[in-house]
């Protein structure tokens, strides 16, 4: 049996015997809860009174547990999958929440002790062409940096973090984690950023032991209607999702304006490229 | 800008267009330099199509950061710690026996909707008894188990990134001499555009080979000094162009559109998209000259279709 569950101190979410308390269908309808299984190397099933709930919840595997939501769920066991050994638990009490969207993480904390975080969704719609990309740190790890080419969008994000960023849609490639303030040492997965969604990342496992990986869980949350059309034209509703420049400038704070025109006109013409050349020339020493 | 403000959210989230750009290690030449002999060009001997005319074959001085990453448009924001709420219940695990519960009124749950939800797994959600058969074993199943919402993976598939335009020539204008770096959008939603040596391949549209516009800008005149779509003005249809993507492959574009748009008028479904008809878009700048805010009032465009040569098909 791994010795990290042993050590697992539930810090709330727990599934456990529920204290119904007659909820309604339409709480129900606009929460989402899921229980994201952080920890790798141990397969578990999640027993409530004395009964398997979830059985045979690996690692990467979210189950939704929206159902229970508004619930007080009480007696908590994780056993180690198949067996009756008690990993977990049990945990009192634990109350679902009744509203939004959380996703419940048992994960590693800094230290690698098993621990379990709720995290809640940022369920506002994303700009017209955008998405959401959500990083959160639930690995045994030192606080770490997203780094981005030159840029760092996201720092100091230390273990149980959680950090949004709003970004046009489209592939994210050659991201890296760093420590804080370090260089660069591990990559990112490419991943595919879809606008009107909420592409969330969760950095699992553990950096010593050579279990660090990434889980993904990606939520629909649309695009803003009404938003200011900042494209090229006001064809949304026709768009793909493909972020459109608001503008494409291409030749301007270049010699006089003069010779801007002419440099212009010139192009269009198909006229030698060295005589606007030489225009433009003159332009700047007249200038 | 619409407020971003959401309930459980202590933290303002700073909604930053900042364009940023990571530069790649080194990358081979776009295009192979010109053999003297010119009979064993290795770009001509894969050329299905030797009767057409080539412009000449000048090798890229600076190539190195072609295949730049950019990834524009990200919020500077800190770890996001108010955001979430790490429950410690340390002090109220139970010592004493677990309180029993009245039966479950099932009837009160709503049916879980799993087409709503978004998973990871194009199949859908695990079967919870498929998952592991030894759970299966377990004589005790709680009926609890029956109200369970469906299970999903999120282990991510591997993506590979796509390949990169990183070079394009022509037979009728002089562009091959420029290399390529990815380009995003500026602070206030403009596109990047790179200085006068280099042309911009807008990484959030297509690349060459997939769906959708390929889009490469550049600028007409810079810095006192012509850019690199200086005579893009002057394409007509049946210009062939090839775009080199870093993966060492190369695609063959035919024109077959030359449009000028006022600035606000560029049609998003066309230029801005990543599904649909594979094209290959240059843009620039032209037409007047507003010499208010010294801008172009104009862009140019220039369409360009795959020529049937190029397609996998004939590449033996």
């Amino acid at each position: 049996m791994n010795t990290r569950l042993k050590r697992l101190v539930i810090g709330g979410a727990a599934v456990a015997a529920m204290a119904f308390t007659a909820p309604t269908a339409e709480a129900q309808s606009d929460v989402e809860v899921m229980l994201l299984h952080g920890i790798p190397g141990v397969d578990v099933d999640v027993a409530v009174d004395g009964s398997v709930v979830i059985p045979g919840f690996a690692p990467g595997d979210m189950q939704d547990l929206s159902p229970f939501a508004g619930q007080t769920l009480t007696n908590l066991e994780v056993r180690v999958a198949g067996t009756e050994d008690v990993a977990i638990g049990p945990v009192d009490e634990f109350a679902v929440p009744d509203s939004g969207s959380w996703t419940v993480v048992a994960h590693l904390d800094a230290d690698g002790t098993p621990t379990i975080t709720p995290f809640e969704n940022n369920t506002e719609p994303t700009a017209d062409g955008e998405g959401r990309l959500t990083v959160r740190h639930t690995a045994a790890a030192p606080a770490v940096d997203l780094v981005v080419g030159d840029a760092r969008p996201i720092e100091g994000a230390a273990n149980g973090d959680s950090a949004d960023l709003e970004l046009p849609a489209g592939e994210i490639a050659g991201a890296q984690l760093a420590p804080a303030g370090g260089d660069p040492i591990i990559d990112v997965p490419t991943v595919n950023l879809a606008a009107g969604t909420n592409l969330i990342v969760y950095a699992v496992g553990s950096l010593e032991d050579g279990t660090f990986t990434f889980l993904t869980q990606e939520r629909e949350v649309g695009v803003e209607t009404g938003a200011e059309d900042g494209a090229s034209d006001t064809q949304t509703e026709d768009s793909d999702g493909t972020p459109a420049p608001t503008e494409v400038n291409t030749g301007d704070q270049s010699a006089s304006s003069n010779d801007l025109m002419l440099v212009g006109a010139l192009g269009l013409a198909a006229v030698a490229g060295a005589a606007a050349f030489g225009a433009a020339r003159r332009g700047r020493q007249a200038a | 800008m619409i407020g971003r403000g959401r309930p459980h959210d202590a933290g303002d989230h700073d909604h930053d267009h900042g364009a940023m750009t990571e530069l790649a290690p080194p990358t081979p030449p776009a295009f192979p330099p010109p053999d003297p002999g010119d009979a064993h060009d290795p770009a001509a001997a894969h050329d299905p199509t030797p009767g057409r005319r080539r412009g000449p074959l000048v090798t890229l001085a600076c190539v190195s950061g072609v295949a730049a990453i950019a990834l524009g448009s990200i919020a500077l924001l800190g770890g996001d710690a108010d955001d979430e709420v790490v429950l410690d219940v340390t002090d109220v695990i139970a010592d004493e026996p677990p309180v029993t519960i009245p039966p479950v009124p099932i009837e009160t749950l709503a049916e879980p909707t799993p087409d709503e939800r978004l998973a990871n797994d194009p199949e859908g959600p695990n079967s919870t008894t498929a998952s592991d058969d030894a759970a299966g074993a377990d004589p005790e199943l709680s009926p609890l188990a029956e109200l369970l919402g469906p299970r999903y993976s999120a282990v991510p598939e591997e993506i590979e990134p796509r390949p990169r335009p990183v070079g394009v020539r022509s037979d009728a204008i002089d562009i091959e001499r420029f290399p390529i770096r990815a380009v995003g959008l500026e602070d206030d939603g403009q596109l990047e555009i790179p200085d006068e040596t280099e042309i911009g391949w807008y990484q959030y549209g297509a690349t060459a080979g997939r769906p959708g516009a390929t889009v490469l800008a550049a600028h007409v005149s810079w810095n006192n000094t012509t850019g690199p779509f200086f005579r893009l003005g002057t394409m007509e249809p049946g210009d062939r162009l090839t775009v080199a993507l870093d993966d060492g492959s190369s695609r063959d574009y035919e024109v077959i559109e030359r449009t000028m748009y006022d600035k606000d008028s560029l049609p998003r479904n066309r230029i801005w998209r990543n599904t649909g008809l594979e094209t290959l878009v240059l843009i620039t700048c032209g037409g007047d000259f507003n010499p208010d805010i010294r801008r172009y009032r104009q862009n140019i465009v220039v369409y360009a279709v795959p020529v049937a040569s190029t397609a996998p098909v004939s590449a033996s």
